[in-house]
């Protein structure tokens, strides 16, 4: 056995060294967050690029990049999270780390890993907006590490997960020591600093339905998007959409979720997914960055959208038949 | 206060002792244990340079608070190798000169020993799948990816040698 002691703090270590508390149990863990300055941690890859972000804007660091100024841009804390001076993981908490199918519902738990809701079948083919959105996430090698809370929690408008499950009509199950509550995914920067995600909860689809998800990366390799668009629909059997939902990613406030109540009824063809990409980018306000100007990525949006909705009703026209209506 | 950690690296129980668990996993690697051949090349998870295998996954190491490790298994560059010569994936980046300045290597090698120890005769879609976890600057990948070929084959090649000397001197042997 080798024992090293570590000795002055190397460059790019915080001169504040964080607490790290490994709690058992989901219960455990739910006591540890009531303590002043305690964080939820997941997989860690969000508070780790934090940290070198924070080490980064400190003038004796070295330069930026535009990757890293890329990171920077996406990864500022949480209102919830700020000033951490411990954490408390709930990574590999079993309770966490379940794909519980019940008659209408499935429920991921926080701690599941993207690549395993990339990789699991059975969600592949219920909701391949969710997996396609897991398997956009940069590498095989970061989805082994990213949970699903940590994604969502992040509260960033780029983020791939959110706009998939904005889309599916996602429900957190948000726990703290005191309590159960439930949020939408656009609720998520309401979490309290004693509450942490437990799962993530989505009706399990019924009849002639499809999604889909398109992420648009404007260089064609793998990074944050450009734009990212997830669609939902569900068509009667004379082809008219019953359920048709469309969720925007990359856009000031987002993912946005666009008003589409007004189009059910509308056979899913040409004319509607062209009046949902209209309304998509009508209804949204992207940012400028990097990677394409807000004009141009108003333009995006409209294309991805039709895209994505493209995709959804194509899948839920594949469905058969069922032989009666559902709403 | 130094918060104590345990896990095994490179088939050795170890103990280290660090000030902040929250470090990476490649800044201890690197600054607390000597073990340079883990490379930093963008310390925020795009390059690919700091691959090291955690419990059998590649895993970027600057990614990876050292807290998180208690009781895992790490495997990094300088496992590989040995008197008995080279591992077949660094035998094949030699033989095909899949590196110009070498800064890369280490990542690519050790991003590809995981993925030969998971599917040992992976299609070419997942070798560029892995591959395009790593950056290099250098080589333009041609060479990489014949290399990564190349790794497939000369670990074919071992493993039917391990396989013939098996067979000779076990009864076991002859049925694998
Ligand atoms: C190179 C690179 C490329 C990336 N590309 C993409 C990309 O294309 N698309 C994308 O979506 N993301 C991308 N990411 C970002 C990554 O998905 C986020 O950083 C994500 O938040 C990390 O999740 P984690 O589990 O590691 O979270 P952590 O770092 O552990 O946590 C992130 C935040 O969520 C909170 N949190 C974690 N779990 C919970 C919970 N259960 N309940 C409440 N709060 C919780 C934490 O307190 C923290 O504020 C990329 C990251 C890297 C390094
Ligand atoms: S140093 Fe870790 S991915 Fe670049
Ligand atoms: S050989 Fe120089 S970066 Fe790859």
């Amino acid at each position: 056995m080798t024992i090293l002691d570590r000795g002055l703090p190397s460059p790019g270590v915080s001169p504040d060294p964080m607490v790290l508390l490994t709690p058992r149990s989901l219960d455990e863990a739910l006591h540890l967050l009531t303590a002043e300055g305690a964080a939820v941690l997941g997989g860690g890859v969000g508070h780790t690029l934090r940290r070198h972000d924070r080490h980064r804007r400190d003038p004796t660091s070295s330069g930026s990049s535009p990757e890293r100024d890329a990171i920077s841009q996406t990864s500022s804390d949480p209102p919830h999270k700020r000033d951490a001076t411990s954490l408390v993981s709930v990574g590999s908490l079993p309770e966490l780390r379940t794909i519980l199918w019940s008659g209408e519902h499935v429920t991921i738990g926080a701690g599941v890993r993207l690549g395993e809701i990339e990789a699991d079948e059975r969600l592949v083919r219920t909701w391949p907006i969710v997996t396609e959105a897991a398997g956009s996430v940069a590498t095989g090698r970061i989805r082994r590490l990213v949970t699903l809370g940590g994604n969502v929690a992040a509260g960033d408008d780029s983020h791939d997960l959110p706009v998939a499950l904005a889309a599916a009509g996602a429900v957190l199950t948000v726990r703290s020591v005191s309590s159960t509550r439930t949020l939408r995914i656009g609720e998520v920067n309401d979490l309290g600093g004693d509450e942490l995600i437990q799962d993530v909860r989505l009706p399990i689809p019924s009849g002639r339905a499809g999604s889909a998800y398109e992420k648009f990366l404007s260089r064609g390799v793998w990074e944050y998007a450009c734009v990212n668009v997830g669609a939902v629909v569900r068509l009667d059997d004379a082809g008219a959409a019953r359920r048709l939902s469309l969720a925007v990613g990359s856009v000031t406030g987002g993912p946005v979720v666009i008003d589409l109540a007004d189009l059910r009824g509308s056979v899913a063809g040409g004319v509607l997914i062209d009046e949902v990409a209209r309304r998509a980018a009508a209804s949204t306000r992207p940012y400028g960055d990097v990677k394409g100007s807000a004009e141009y990525k108003t333009r995006m949006i409209a294309e991805f959208s039709r895209r994505a909705m493209t995709g959804a009703v194509r899948r839920a026209e594949e469905t058969p038949r069922s032989g009666g209506e559902s709403t | 206060m130094m918060v104590r950690l345990r896990f095994r690296l490179n088939h050795e129980d170890v103990e280290i002792h660090v000030r902040d668990p929250a470090s990476t996993l490649l800044d201890v690697l690197r600054d607390d244990l000597g073990l340079t051949g883990t490379k930093s090349g963008c310390a925020i998870g795009y390059c690919g340079a700091c691959t090291v295998i955690v419990d059998g996954e590649a895993v970027p190491a600057c990614l990876r608070m050292v807290g998180l490790l208690e009781g895992r298994e790490v495997r990094t560059i300088e496992d590989l190798g040995g008197p008995e010569g080279l591992d077949p994936v660094q035998a094949a980046f030699v033989k095909c000169a899949g590196l110009q300045c070498g800064f890369c290597t280490p990542g690519h090698v050790m991003a590809l020993r995981a993925l030969l120890d998971e599917e040992p005769e992976p299609d070419d879609e997942r070798i560029r799948r892995t591959v395009d976890g790593n950056y290099c600057r250098c080589t333009g990948y041609v060479k990489i990816l014949d290399a990564a070929r190349e790794a497939v084959a000369l670990q074919k090649a071992v493993a039917v040698r391990n396989s013939r000397a098996g067979a000779a001197t076990s009864p076991e042997g002859r049925r694998r």
